[in-house]
Order: structure tokens, then sequence, then C-alpha cells
């Protein structure tokens, strides 16, 4: 999908890099269902996903909802595996729609200064933490404390 | 004169356990594998199959292990066919097999080969057939109780307990190179399980789903390979 892509951390300074675009990918909500709430044999993973699309200025171009599905059944695999290998089939399911449907849904080619278009996009897992830390102070401020 | 009673009286209890044990292997099934025809069909050096799952985005709900045991029954015995491992097939088409992006007709075969990479993938890894799996296993129907107990003395169980599975699959075969579909094999098998226990329980187990695997994968070797052995 792009050139070239650029994993950064919150450390990073972006002004020294050159990119086209910036992704910042974060979790909207997760849900699973298990046999004793659906009384069916599966085990179902819900992810939804939130892609921001920035340009090399730092303007938010587009915001992205999506939504991933897996589902698993029990059979021979316990119930923690079957949950594991469901989440893995929603992350898979996610990372499908946004491999075919990015550009028709964000319009990120769009943001192609030169000849090949190059992306840097944020860790995930220090995205979820600064979410949850951004959350956390704002809950304090709004507490007082 | 003693010694050769109480040979006589441990052969017909072996004999017994051997009738019970049979049993408890298997109880009676009823099993009807049929397959529809629509493409000739057969298979080249360094051809081989794949095995699906039909997309649960479809509302399939066909058991991992069922996948795995056609695929396994495919793959072994004399006349057994090439099976690509499903998980190598769809890691290496990414994201063109995922349950939400997969065709679901064959109409969308002939999109999906033309894109970038994909039929070179497919002729790399030899794959001339897709199967899809569909299908599952039901409990239709069970009663009776049994109860069980232990003590000091001993344990045992009293009662009668039955159940009734169905299991019903449909695999559908994709012709890769014609680009088009070759027909369908279905089996259709049900058994009704019972544990009767008078102190011993002797479960009589309704092997539904191993037999609908069993005859399944052999209509479909038979299927895939006919115009060979013809």
């Amino acid at each position: 999908m792009f050139e070239s892509v650029i994993v950064v951390t919150p450390e990073d300074e972006l002004t020294s890099l050159a990119f086209d675009a910036y992704i910042e990918p974060e979790i909207d909500a997760f849900e699973f269902s298990i046999p004793a709430q659906s009384r069916t044999p599966a085990y179902a993973v819900w992810i939804r996903y939130r892609l921001r699309v920035f340009d090399a200025s730092g303007t938010q171009v587009a915001s992205w909802p999506v939504s991933a599905y897996g589902k698993t059944h029990g059979g021979k695999f316990g119930g923690s595996e079957s949950l594991h290998r469901a989440a893995i089939l929603a992350m898979r399911d996610a990372a499908a729609v946004i491999g075919i449907q990015m550009d028709k849904a964000t319009g990120i080619s769009k943001l192609r200064r030169g000849d090949a278009l190059s992306a840097v996009t944020m860790d995930p897992v220090t995205t979820e933490k600064a979410t949850a830390e951004q959350s956390a102070t704002q809950t304090n401020a709004e507490n007082g404390s | 004169m003693q010694y050769g009673g109480k040979l006589e009286m441990t052969k017909r209890y072996i004999g017994w356990l051997t009738i019970l044990a049979s049993f408890a292997l298997n109880a009676c099934v009823t099993t009807r594998v049929e397959d529809v025809r629509t493409g000739a069909t057969g298979l080249e050096s360094g051809e081989g199959v794949v095995i699906m799952a039909k997309s649960y985005h479809l509302g399939n709900v066909t058991e991992a292990d069922f996948i795995s045991c056609v695929g396994s029954q495919l793959g072994n015995g004399s006349k057994r066919l090439r099976v690509i491992p499903n998980s190598t097939f769809v890691d290496s088409l990414f994201p063109w097999f995922e349950p939400r992006t997969a065709p679901a007709e064959t109409e969308g075969l002939n999109a999906l080969l033309t894109r970038p990479g994909v039929a070179q993938q497919i002729e790399r890894q030899g794959v001339r057939y897709i199967i899809w799996l569909d299908g599952n296993t039901d409990r239709v129907g069970g009663g009776g109780s049994l109860s069980c107990a232990a003590g000091p003395g001993g344990a045992g169980c009293f009662g009668f307990a039955w159940w009734q599975n169905d299991s019903n699959y449909e695999a559908s075969i994709w012709d890769l190179k014609g680009q088009e579909s070759a027909g369908t094999v279905s089996a259709d098998v049900s058994g009704t399980s019972f544990i009767p226990a008078l102190v011993i329980p002797i479960p009589l187990i309704a092997r539904t789903q191993a037999k609908a695997c069993q005859g399944m994968a052999d209509q479909l070797r038979n299927f895939i390979q006919a115009e060979e052995a013809a």
C-alpha cells in the first residue's frame, strides 16, 4: 500500500522525518462473547478501530472507524485458546478491510507529494497507552484533583 | 478339569467385554452421502486441493475439527490427494481469502484471479481445487436420566440416557483452472447415542461427525479423481 512505513513512538521527533501521511490507530471498543453468554458453541470478538489520518503539516484529513469481527468454535481448543483465536481473526479482519478500503475511505493517496506514498504510523500500543493516560488526566481534571 | 473350566469362563468373559467395547465405540448411525457434478474433474501431477470453511460472515458454523478431519482423511491412504494446508494458502493470499473478503460465488473468481499476484501464488502452490465446507453437527433431541453415586463400599450408576445427533455437511468444489464450480458433495448422518447403566454405565456412542467426515472425504476423493479413474 505504501512505499515505506515508519512506526514511531512519542519519543520520536516527527519534524525530522520525511513522510506524506501520518496514521494514528486506536481501539474505540473491544467486545467478546463466550458460549455461556451466547448459548452457542461460538467464541466471538468484535473490535472497533479508529484510524486518524493527518497530512505532513499535521492537519487531520480523515477519521475512519473500522469494525472487525472474529469467530471460532470451541471444538478441541479450550476457552482461552478459542477466544485468543477469535481475537486474532478479528485483527486479521480489520487488516483486510484496511488493506482493501483505506484509500477509498480516507483518500490517503491524495496526500502523496513525491512519486511514492510514504506513511508514518503511531505504534498502536503507545497510542492506546497515551489515550488512556489522556483520559485519566481529563478525569482527574474533571474531579478537581 | 477345574483349570479348563476357569479358562473357558475367562474366554467367555473376554468375549462379552469385546462385544460391549465394540458397541461402546459404535452405535448405529444412518449415513447418506451424495454428489452433484456440474463439471469435469481430475488432477494432474503436482496439483492439489485446499480445504476452506465457508465464511462465518455468511452464517457458516462448521467446526474446525471437522475441517481438519476431512483434510487429514483426504491426505492419507492409497488414493490420497495433495492437500495444501489451509493456513499456508490463506496467509500467502492475504487479504483475499479472509472470511469477509473471500469470494462467495464462482462468479467472483475471475475478478480475484486478475488481481496482482493472486493467480501466480495459486499456481506456485499447485492449488487446482478449493473445497468449501459448510454445515455442522447438532444435537436434535435427548432424554432419560442417569445418576451415579459413590460410597465407602463402592460406586455405581443407574439409569438410562439418550441423545440424537445430526451431522449435515456440504462441500462445494471450485475448479480454479476452469474458474467454475465442479459440483457439490453432501453428507447427512444421524445417529442416536445411549448410555444404559446398571451399576456400570455402558456408552453406546453414535459418532455422527466422524462418520460424516469419513463419508465426505471418501466421496470427495472419488469425485475429484473421477476422470483419472475413467
